[in-house]
């Protein structure tokens, strides 16, 4: 079977310059309404936020029990158990030093054990620099650094309830994203199929492979920094339980979570542990913590991190610099554990949508 | 087109009657031939139902191909263009007939224009679905493989003989 004849296909629409501009429009308009929706809906980014990176996480082992037989459901309880069961495991473990913190914790104008301490070792360290560095005016100094500590120690306890208050009224927050992700983790796909079929026809296949390339891209990297992350946390609590360490659990768990920020993390951690070491009698000498860490940043940059990781993400340090310092600046510590993998898949997403939209000369 | 070349094309004749459309349409699928109801739906979940209207283009030749179609209900024309600007329809495809399975290995140009004739019910299979059902179940992944390879071998031997019926026809008018 052959027809031949000279219009068979038919041509592809070119627009005149009205309907670009029409276009154009109604494109940037659609924009518009949905930067506001999400403006309105903002309370619900960070939930979402964390449903997503909660489903990337344990997808693989729901699909997993899924393909040896269990319904998708119970797959999605049983990860989600364990989930559960690991927290409340860890915080158990951690529960201890807090609660003795917590006891600790003066009544008001008490001092707490940690600041007594601290002011012992202040007179310590003055007294030791004094007797070998004469011509410095250590007692000025001193007491300039005493009013600093004490202003943001009056700083931090008058912030405290605020901070109780303020953990509170986002406890609602942190309890949808757990109910998010279960439904993500349920009906992923079908939510995806049905986003999917909205596209038209035109831009389908398009809009499926640059789907399915930015999901692997995330989910591989999620993955990954999770792994490494847990790994590490894990290989820190033996190396600090080994040479005596307070809190071990507590400091690599530190560690771990900040590990996810490139060249900054490590340095984060390291430093919560010797800071933590140079005002507690009972901890180790700086040097052997030191150690202890080096020990286990050599083992995750040499093995872990290759293994584990895999493909790297390539980040610019400067990008981390700047990255981290935005971070920082909007949201503390938790903007600079989270910003990281923010520029990460951003920059997967962005290089996969180029990449797919040069193959099809979209650009 | 030769017999060998139509019966690439065309799908064996169901044998049963009394089951769901997309099953049906898949199991006249030779790509997944021999493939029990379990496996058969778990690639039916893996499927994209697209509806297209007549005169529409479901992909146009030098486009990157991405996976294969399988006529659930409608008409589909396989169109070439010739060095000569001309255009040649080189199969008419219909109801659980399939094309495009060669973008399901990579991601090379589709070779053809396909074009609507009637109103069209598709269902794609794209490389990241078949990527992600190897991974999942390699057992049923790499049958689905095996028959891909198989209608590939199929096709470059079509082709061979077709080539040779040519020379042989050249050599003989000389």
């Amino acid at each position: 079977m052959s027809v031949e004849s000279a219009r068979l296909i038919p041509p592809e629409q070119e627009l005149t310059l009205g309907q670009k501009v029409v276009r154009t429009v109604v494109a940037l308009c659609a924009l518009a309404l949905v930067c506001a929706l999400l403006w309105l809906l903002r309370f619900l980014v960070t939930p979402v936020v964390l449903a997503f990176l909660m489903s990337y996480v344990l997808g693989p082992l729901v699909d997993l029990m899924e393909d040896r037989g269990l319904p998708r459901w119970a797959a999605v309880l049983i990860c989600f158990g364990v989930g559960l069961g690991l927290l409340v495991g860890v915080g158990a473990a951690l529960w201890p030093s807090l609660d003795t913190w917590l006891k600790e914790t003066p009544k008001v104008g008490e001092k707490s054990v940690f600041e007594i301490q601290l002011a012992k070792r202040l007179d310590e360290w003055e007294g030791a620099l004094s007797g070998v560095y004469h011509q410095v005016d250590w007692r000025t100094i001193f007491r300039e650094l005493r009013d600093v500590l004490e202003t943001q120690r009056k700083g931090l306890m008058e912030g405290l309830p605020k901070l109780a208050l303020a953990a509170l009224s986002n406890a609602g927050t942190f309890l949808l994203a757990p109910i998010i992700g279960l439904f993500i983790l349920l009906d992923g796909s079908s939510m995806q199929k049905a986003v999917v079929s909205l596209v038209p026809n035109r831009y389908f296949e398009t809009v499926l492979v640059l789907l399915h390339r930015v999901d692997r891209q995330i989910a591989a990297y999620l993955r990954g920094a999770a792994s490494e992350s847990g790994l590490v946390a894990l290989l820190l609590t033996v190396a600090l339980f080994a040479v005596g360490m307070p809190n071990a659990l507590l400091f690599a768990c530190i560690y771990g979570a900040a590990n996810v920020i490139p060249l900054a993390g490590p340095v984060i951690g390291t430093g919560a542990g010797l800071l933590f070491s140079l005002l507690d009698p009972n901890a180790p000498s700086a040097g052997v913590l030191l150690a202890a860490y080096g020990a286990v940043y050599v083992v995750d940059a040499m093995f872990i991190n290759p293994l584990v990781v895999g493909k790297n993400l390539n980040l610019h340090p400067l990008t981390i610099i700047v990255g981290i310092s935005i971070g920082g600046n909007l949201a503390g510590i938790l903007g600079m554990l989270v910003i990281i993998p923010l520029i990460a898949i951003g920059k997967a997403i962005l290089g996969t949508v180029m990449d797919a939209l040069r193959q099809r000369a979209l650009v | 087109m030769s017999d060998t070349e139509a019966a690439l094309w065309n799908p064996p004749a169901s044998t049963r009657s009394a089951e769901p459309e997309g099953l049906a349409a898949l199991r006249a699928v030779p790509l997944f031939h021999e493939l029990k109801d379990g496996e058969l739906k778990k690639i039916l979940r893996l499927l994209h139902e697209r509806t297209y209207q007549p005169g529409e283009v479901v992909f146009r030749e030098g486009e990157p191909g991405a996976g294969m179609y399988i006529i659930k209900r409608g008409v589909v024309d396989i169109v070439i263009k010739l060095a000569d600007g001309t255009e040649k329809v080189i199969a008419s495809l219909t109801d659980k007939q399939f094309f495009g399975e060669m973008a399901l290995l990579e991601s090379a140009p589709r070779s053809a224009t396909c074009v609507v004739r009637q109103r069209t019910e598709l269902l794609g299979i794209f490389q990241p679905d078949l990527q992600t059902l190897i991974e999942r179940d390699s057992r049923l992944g790499s049958k689905v493989l095996w028959n891909l390879a198989t209608l590939m071998a199929g096709r470059v031997r079509a082709m061979t003989e077709s080539m040779r019926a040519q020379r042989t026809g050249g050599a003989e008018k000389k």
